[in-house]
């Protein structure tokens, strides 16, 4: 892909600009009444920006729902009149419109995770089909720390297409093929950038990084847990404060683990699925035979941090397990979420 | 866009009474979004939460209405049915079991068909009795309840009964809130978990001891405590050495605002009288002497509260009035345009004592039974036997449904629209916008009650809610509420003042020939009482034990001196009698306990013997049981 020339899209031109593409559009609405922030697609996208919520931050749940969602159908069968299997239907286009930069990043690392072997075609078909038009932040959450993770605010690669808003305008960049076929699609909709734009978003992205709250210093952690010098009481009082709920697994954009079961539907006829599953359940680790390499709840918090920060998986995947979305912190019980480990690994005390 | 397509639900797995939304593919729930907006989640689900959409789903539900045989007929023939059965049944055979998961508005309407359409007070729920010793601690103390949010601002936090963070999850944020900001966390467990691994102390009394240990600690803090007999005496009845009940009184003594806060249901804590006389003794001292004290029981299903709000008691109306409170009832007759019975109605014990006998010919159940504890699973085995008619409103095939004439299909949490009370006493509302082929719970008790000649009308929930405002004035602000609800607590009212003496409940101590003492106690498996929560195969996943295992609970050390290996059988057995148990090991029992999680008690009845039962609360307790573990 060749180098792009930014260009910009005034506010009222986005709606058209997403009309144009064709296919329905994921925008992060408000939900029932309480604020609370998903992302729902718009079957028709006249409109879809009037839809988002206004100025939210991000979402109770990552977009990348649309790719790899809480429970998904692997496939159908029937016996009768013979076995036959039914794959699910083939994968559908969708753009996801005002998807943060911590959830971009994500959605590249669960590419990268999914098309190891054995490839996961149904993921890769999926993540296939979606654009991603990412909108930067500029008003963190609290509970962001990306810039200490490489996951955001402003990204300077991954993206398809990543706007900024300038005012009446966004810049609009595009950072892939898909992101170049969407640009040539709504090109109507487009404007040459003004001189100044690009220096303009450099300032806008000094200013966010000087207002994030939370501080994660992951190279520290990193080190620490490489160098496996966490004692083990320390482990023991963090994970006392795990409640085993599930939350940081199921919120965490970058988590991949699923567990398969099969329904019968009817006495002929049931699915496959698989749903998000957790490596905190006790049952997550258990063998066929009963017995549980990880039977204590120390062993299996201290091998999600492994996990997630061990030098020998970020060599592996080129990136450490965390982009810095920060929902870990809103969903944990005992604040025992990424940064507080890390922070904890770092001075060896809990707050 | 403000509707998110698969609704805004209250889970309604516990008290707690967290926030969520489904999503929803257009062909079923597939997830669940926690609300980061709700003001006592906050964004924090525990795996019951988690895992709501994955029971929608299960094959194995009922999906329509059964007629005896499994025979599928159409909701318009089982109303008829449930109605022509009723109609030839006299009022005093009939019996209500409803059930503490289901909305107020149903509850409501089960009441009104009980009492102004059936003419019966024989209603009531499993577990209503468990919480009556809250009524009487909370009535004899005053308005003092407090929310799960006024933890934060408590400089001491004392827990009795709640080992299992599981049985109120929101309150684990809390505790270590207050380890973080300094606050002193004392718990009173005898099976302390991870959650009060930095408690400032861990007391762990014998149980049925909890008034030994309250009157010695009162006699620390005043000379005037009423105690009945010496701090030596206490102590060595509590089991608890002197320094800690020191210490106790010390953490109280230095503390400006307390919150305490108890498992409602607690089997072997707080159980009886005795102990709750004390405990609100002790609450009276702290009222007195501190800024602020506040308690607030846990109870054990998602609509405990809600149910007794609107009355679902053989003594009692909507807004807790007695039934014998003739202001109170022609108010609700004036509602109803009808005369309600005025006298007591049989509670859930007699009217399965009743069926036994063939006193109740007809019994319409909402829910599961098959949890309940009193009476045990076996006496309501034969009552269900004897009856000529059984009605069971139930999710999938139970026990109670084998022995059911009509199978009314009932919504799952996921599917319901309506409002529940949760353990704080916050009236919010859930409404899923799943589609259904069955009807809405409170719809099934309105189409009987029209087919038995009833002019109700109700075209929505709006009309039932308006009423009920009326009837209980503190459920009038609920319908104007925001999504999270509003706090509205009726403990404390005086439909509780007296209190019969308090008697001893007996407790065994360990000898040389029975070397351990045995607990019923609610473990991690009130997963086994919501049974569709079994229905998710990561639930069934987790639990990995087969309900009909019995098995018990012992300290690592214990079972290596009885021989007895993690996951090995033995036999347990007291002076009253033995049973096969599978032994699990688990170091945070204390040495010389035995814990049977009390879904066993069905199965364990041997051992357990002869129950006693409190006379002050009409509870039938777990007596403390000397036992001995043997390999097998």
């Amino acid at each position: 892909m060749t180098a792009h020339v930014p260009r910009m899209i005034p506010k009222g031109r986005i709606d058209s600009f997403l009309e144009s593409l064709g296919v329905p559009v994921a925008v992060p609405v408000a939900l029932n009444g309480t604020g609370d922030i998903d992302f729902r697609i718009m079957e028709k996208p006249v409109a879809a920006t009037a839809a988002c919520a206004e100025s939210y931050v991000n979402s109770a749940i990552s977009p990348l729902k649309f790719a790899y969602p809480q429970t998904q159908v692997l496939w159908r069968f029937h016996t009768k009149p013979e076995i036959e299997v039914i794959p699910p239907a083939a994968p559908r286009e969708l753009a996801i419109f005002g998807i943060r930069s911590c959830d971009v990043s994500a959605f590249r690392y669960l590419e990268h995770f999914f098309a190891r072997e054995p490839k996961d075609d149904l993921f890769a078909a999926t993540a296939a089909k979606i654009l991603l038009i990412s909108v930067t932040c500029q008003e963190p959450d609290e509970n962001c720390f990306c810039v200490c993770c490489d996951g955001g605010p402003f990204l300077d690669r991954k993206f398809d297409v990543q706007l900024t808003d300038l005012g009446d305008s966004y810049l609009f960049e595009i950072g892939s093929a898909k992101g170049e076929a969407a640009a040539a699609t709504g090109e109507r909709f487009l404007e040459p950038a003004p001189d100044g734009a690009i220096r303009k978003k450099e300032e806008l992205h000094e200013a966010t990084l000087r207002k994030f709250v939370v501080t994660s210093h992951m190279a520290t952690g990193i080190r620490k847990l490489t160098a496996r010098k966490v004692p083990d009481a320390l482990w023991r009082r963090m994970a006392a404060r795990c409640s085993e709920c599930g939350g940081c697994a199921f919120v965490c954009p970058m988590c991949t683990c699923f567990d398969v079961s099969d329904q019968r539907e009817t006495a002929d006829s049931g699915r496959r699925e698989r749903c998000w599953d957790c490596c905190q359940y006790s049952g997550y680790s258990r063998e066929a035979s009963g017995y549980n390499p990880r039977d204590e709840k120390v062993s299996r918090f201290k091998r999600r941090f492994t996990h997630k920060l061990s030098y020998y998986y970020v060599q592996a995947d080129g990136v450490h397990g965390c982009v810095g979305c920060g929902r870990c912190i809103q969903a944990c019980f005992g604040k025992v979420d990424m940064p507080g480990v890390v922070n904890a690994l770092r001075t060896e005390t809990i707050v | 866009m403000s509707e998110g397509p698969g609704g805004y639900l209250i889970c309604g797995y516990c008290g707690c009474g967290c926030g969520l939304h489904l999503d929803y593919d257009g062909a079923g729930a597939i997830g669940v979004i926690p609300s980061n907006s709700h003001p006592v989640s906050g964004g924090r689900l525990c795996r019951r939460g988690w895992t709501i959409h994955r029971t929608l789903a299960d094959s194995g539900r009922i999906r329509a209405p059964l007629a005896k045989g499994k025979r599928e007929i159409g909701w318009d023939e089982s109303f008829a049915l449930a109605a022509s059965k009723l109609k030839s049944t006299p009022p005093q055979q009939i019996g209500i079991i409803a059930s503490p998961t289901s909305t107020n508005e149903s509850l409501f309407l089960l009441g009104k068909l009980a009492r102004a359409v059936l003419g019966t007070n024989n209603i009531d729920f499993p577990g209503r009795q468990a919480v009556v010793p809250t009524q009487i601690l909370l009535s004899k103390v005053g308005e003092i309840a407090c929310t799960i949010s006024d933890l934060d601002g408590a400089d001491l936090i004392i827990t009795i009964g709640l080992s299992d963070e599981d049985r109120a999850p929101q309150i684990a944020p809390r505790i270590w809130n207050a380890i973080r900001r300094g606050a002193a966390v004392l718990a009173v467990d005898g099976r302390p978990g991870d959650l009060f691994s930095e408690a400032a102390l861990v007391l762990s009394p014998k149980p049925h001891t909890d008034h030994a240990w309250i009157e010695a600690v009162g006699a620390r803090l005043s000379p005037r405590f009423p105690t009945s007999g010496s701090a030596e005496e206490k102590r060595a009845e509590t089991g608890i050495p002197a320094e800690a009940i020191e210490k106790t009184a010390a953490l109280i003594r230095d503390a400006k605002r307390i919150a305490w806060i108890y498992d409602a249901s607690a089997l072997g804590r707080l159980a009886d009288a005795r102990s709750i006389v004390a405990l609100s003794r002790l609450l009276g001292w702290c009222r007195s002497e501190k800024e602020w004290v506040g308690v607030l029981p846990i109870v054990e299903r998602n609509n405990t509260l809600g149910a007794l709000d609107m009355g679902i008691a053989p003594d009692l109306l909507p807004g807790w009035r007695s039934i014998r409170d003739r202001a109170a009832a022609r108010k609700v007759e004036g509602e109803w345009h009808v005369q309600i019975p005025q006298t007591d109605g049989l509670d859930l014990r007699s009217m399965i004592d009743a069926a036994t006998h063939r006193e109740i010919r007809c019994l319409l159940v909402v829910g599961d039974l098959g949890s309940c504890a009193d009476p045990s699973a076996e006496e309501i085995r034969r009552a269900l036997r004897e009856l000529e008619f059984l009605i069971a409103i139930e999710s999938f095939p139970s026990p109670l449904t084998e022995n059911a004439d009509l199978i009314l299909a009932r919504l799952l949490p996921g599917e319901v629209k309506g409002t529940y009370t949760s353990t704080e006493g916050r009236i919010q509302a859930t409404h899923s916008s799943l589609p259904s082929r069955n009807p809405q719970e409170w719809t099934i008790f309105a189409e009987i009650a029209e087919r038995l000649g009833a002019d109700w009308g109700y075209g929505g929930l709006e009309p039932v809610m308006d009423e009920i405002g009326r009837l209980v004035p503190e459920y009038a602000e609920a319908k104007a509420a925001p999504p999270q609800g509003v706090v509205r607590s009726l403990w404390g009212d005086d439909a509780f003042d007296s209190v019969e003496e308090p008697r001893p409940i007996p407790v065994e101590t360990a000898d040389t020939d029975f070397p351990l003492v045995l607990c019923v106690e609610r473990t991690y498996q009130p997963f086994h009482m919501d049974s569709d929560l079994l229905r998710s195969p990561l639930m069934r996943r987790e639990l990995a034990i087969q309900p009909n295992e019995p098995h018990i609970f012992l300290n690592p050390d214990d079972a290596r001196a009885a021989k007895i290996r993690d996951g090995a059988k033995a036999t347990l057995r007291s002076r009253a009698g033995a049973g096969s148990v599978r032994v699990r090991c688990d170091s945070e029992i204390a040495r010389g306990s035995v814990i049977l999680p009390e879904i066993y008690h069905g199965a364990m009845g041997e051992v357990l013997g002869e129950r006693p039962v409190d006379a002050a609360t009409g509870r039938r307790l777990y007596p403390a049981r000397a036992v001995t573990v043997q390999a097998n």
